[in-house]
């Protein structure tokens, strides 16, 4: 894996609009995305992961709103910026996104072919014949690992699993460098998840794919990622190498959240972490986990704590700053 | 020994296809009895495997086609109006939504205090009283919730409220169907510890039914696993979890992610499901089209349930002699 830097995002804060005002649901968030690697994405529900994703993506449509920040790809601003620019020049080609539940994508009265027809189409502003695309197609299938008796069939005939490995496969077709990928398994079994994981390892490996997954299953994220950032309250809290999240983890939320989740093999009394994640309308001054931290401090209490940068390591509390 | 529930020989067929004229077995000739002891019972399964219909038979949701449900000795379906309600005090539900189990437009505190004069016969006082205590179990009191209506609780509290309600008619066995499975990760094991404390202090029989294995190896004394409809392993889940006997329990376990086992994960690869109702459908062993061992005689005939030890039993033909 390399070090190089191929996705920059700055400062990015956004949110929605709604009735009762406006939420928070993404808070300066600064991260950077390594050339070639899988990085996790860990919060759990309504912690903004979802948002920064399709802020990422560009998929900027009311009422989510940018409020600041930037995102680079390749040292190029794309966000923000105009839609029309992303659709031609960057969305499918170089970054694809494959949002949550996307094995419910499909059109139930088109078969698969078809669909990955549509997306060469549109996307590679030139006609292809029939046999041309089906030959694309049924290479980059048969590279996946995928019968390619699935090209011939209805959504329907598919299971789920299957269904999300030819998301997957679609939203690859046209080698992005990157690949977002939203609970790409949170609707599938254990078994069709470890198929579906190592199909992402697969992309990494062969095709140098850089990929993020966005999970609430930290577990999940253990086997397959090389780094991961733990997000909470809409803000990301620490970004460290899968080895320094589990055995050492600097912040107090990803030390509570790995200590309360059950493994399995242990039945010692485990301490839940008290309280619950904060309103993104109205989100606690100072550090976002302050009410709910062991090690709470006064100033945690009305100052936001700083993002510190410990060897290659990024945790924003203020433990680690002196 | 003596039974809270007992199912024997039970089957339940759902139909599909074309107006629904073929069948196929949801559940299919499961055995299972439950004791009247402090201990928490797993049914763990992927989805689809019947789990939850299995739950619904034993709540007397779901009238099964085949075989036999009984409480104390009774056939559950030819229940006198007291018997009935007798059932209804000793078994009670906890669902895996808890904004389900509320009414949106009505206090909290109503369903709760209504749910112990209905089913307990008691004056408003003694309501009162039994509604304090079954919340203290929970953690929560009636000051807390008095007042509220079911969306100004978070999920974690409601599936709380939801536990202490299930709790009211002093109930000997709670069947629990995925009720962790809705709330963040750093809020489940607050719940899963009410369960235990339930079964430690109060001297529940627990059925909790769910797809997380951790989750269950945590609370859990017992396990049955399920797959397609059978109940295909069971035994004390330490036993079963370190040493499992059925094939598709080591293809479960194995494949559960985990930190530790980071490094050897993928090395071990895992067959895609073929279309679930082939396997339904099968009439030997419905692991057959993925297991490891399949042989002529999985594919003809299904394996009996055979007793490894004392406590275990598998249903697979590679214990058979």
């Amino acid at each position: 894996m390399s070090s190089n830097i191929i996705m920059k995002i700055n400062n990015v804060s956004g949110g929605y609009d709604t009735p009762r005002g406006f939420v928070s649901a993404v808070n300066n968030v600064k991260l950077d995305i390594l050339q070639g690697e899988i990085l996790g994405i860990a919060g759990e529900s309504g912690c903004g992961k979802s948002t920064l994703m399709k802020i990422i993506y560009g998929y900027i449509k009311p009422p989510l709103k940018l409020i600041s920040g930037e995102v680079l790809f390749e040292d190029k601003i794309i966000v923000p910026s105009d839609e029309k620019f992303l659709e031609r020049d960057i969305w499918w080609k170089k970054i694809s996104w494959i949002p949550q539940a996307a094995q419910n994508i499909f059109n139930p009265l088109k078969r698969i072919i078809d669909h990955f027809e549509e997306t060469l189409n549109t996307h590679l502003h030139k006609r292809v014949t029939k046999s041309e695309l089906r030959e694309i197609v049924e290479k980059h299938i048969i590279d996946l690992g995928l019968p390619k008796e699935v090209l011939d069939s209805y959504p329907h005939q598919l299971s789920g699993g299957m269904r999300q490995r030819v998301a997957i496969a679609l939203a690859t077709i046209l080698r992005p460098k990157i690949v977002l990928a939203d609970e790409p398994t949170s609707a599938l079994d254990v078994m069709t998840q470890k198929v579906i994981l190592h199909l992402f390892k697969k992309l990494q490996s062969t095709q140098n794919m850089t990929i993020v997954l966005v999970s609430h299953d930290i577990h999940m994220l253990s086997v397959v990622v090389d780094r991961i950032a733990v997000m909470y309250a809409g803000e990301i809290v620490e970004v460290g190498s899968i080895k320094d999240i589990f055995e050492n983890p600097l912040h107090p939320y990803t030390e509570a959240l790995i200590e309360s989740i059950p493994k399995i093999g242990e039945k010692k009394f485990i301490k839940g972490l008290g309280g619950q994640p904060p309103n993104l309308l109205n989100p606690p001054p100072g550090c976002r986990f302050h009410p709910r931290c062991r090690y709470v401090m006064e100033k945690c209490k009305n100052q936001e704590p700083p993002t510190v940068k410990i060897d290659d390591r990024i945790v924003k509390c203020w433990k680690y700053s002196s | 020994m003596n039974n809270l529930i007992e199912l024997v020989n039970v089957s339940k067929f759902y139909g599909f296809g074309l107006l629904g004229i073929s069948k196929f077995p949801a559940v299919d000739d499961v055995s299972l009895s439950i004791p009247n002891k402090p201990s928490i019972y797993v049914l763990a399964g992927e989805s689809g495997c019947g789990k939850t219909t299995l739950a619904k038979i034993m709540l007397r949701i779901v009238k099964p086609d085949k075989g036999k449900i009984l409480f104390k000795n009774k056939d559950l379906w030819k229940l006198s109006k007291d018997e009935l309600k007798e059932f209804y005090r000793t078994i009670q539900p906890v669902l895996q939504d808890p904004y389900d189990t509320f009414n949106p437009y009505e206090k909290l505190e109503v369903p709760l205090l209504k749910t112990a004069k209905k089913l307990l016969g008691v004056n408003d006082e003694e309501a009162r009283s039994i509604v304090e205590k079954v919340l203290e179990m929970v953690g929560l009191s009636l000051d807390m919730i008095m007042g509220k209506r079911r969306d100004e609780l978070s999920g974690g509290q409601l599936q709380r409220v939801s536990i202490a309600r299930s709790l009211i008619p002093r109930p000997k066995l709670l069947i629990t169907d995925e009720p962790v499975s809705m709330l963040d990760a750093s809020l489940r094991v607050n719940i899963l510890n009410i369960f235990r404390k339930l079964r430690d202090e109060e001297g529940l029989a627990i059925l909790y039914i769910t797809h997380d294995l951790a989750t269950a190896y945590y609370i859990g004394d017992y396990i049955y696993i399920m797959f397609r409809g059978s109940i295909i392993e069971g035994g004390p889940i330490e036993k079963v979890i370190s040493e499992p006997l059925h094939p598709y329990t080591s293809a479960l376990i194995s494949a559960l992610p985990s930190y530790e086992k980071r490094e050897i994960f993928f090395k071990e690869k895992v067959e895609m499901k073929v279309v679930e109702l082939k396997e339904f459908l099968l009439k030997g062993c419905k692991y057959y089209y993925r297991c490891p061992y399949a042989q002529q005689k999985c594919f003809e005939e299904k394996p009996p349930m055979v007793k490894v030890s004392s406590e275990r039993f598998v249903s697979c033909w590679k214990y058979v002699d």
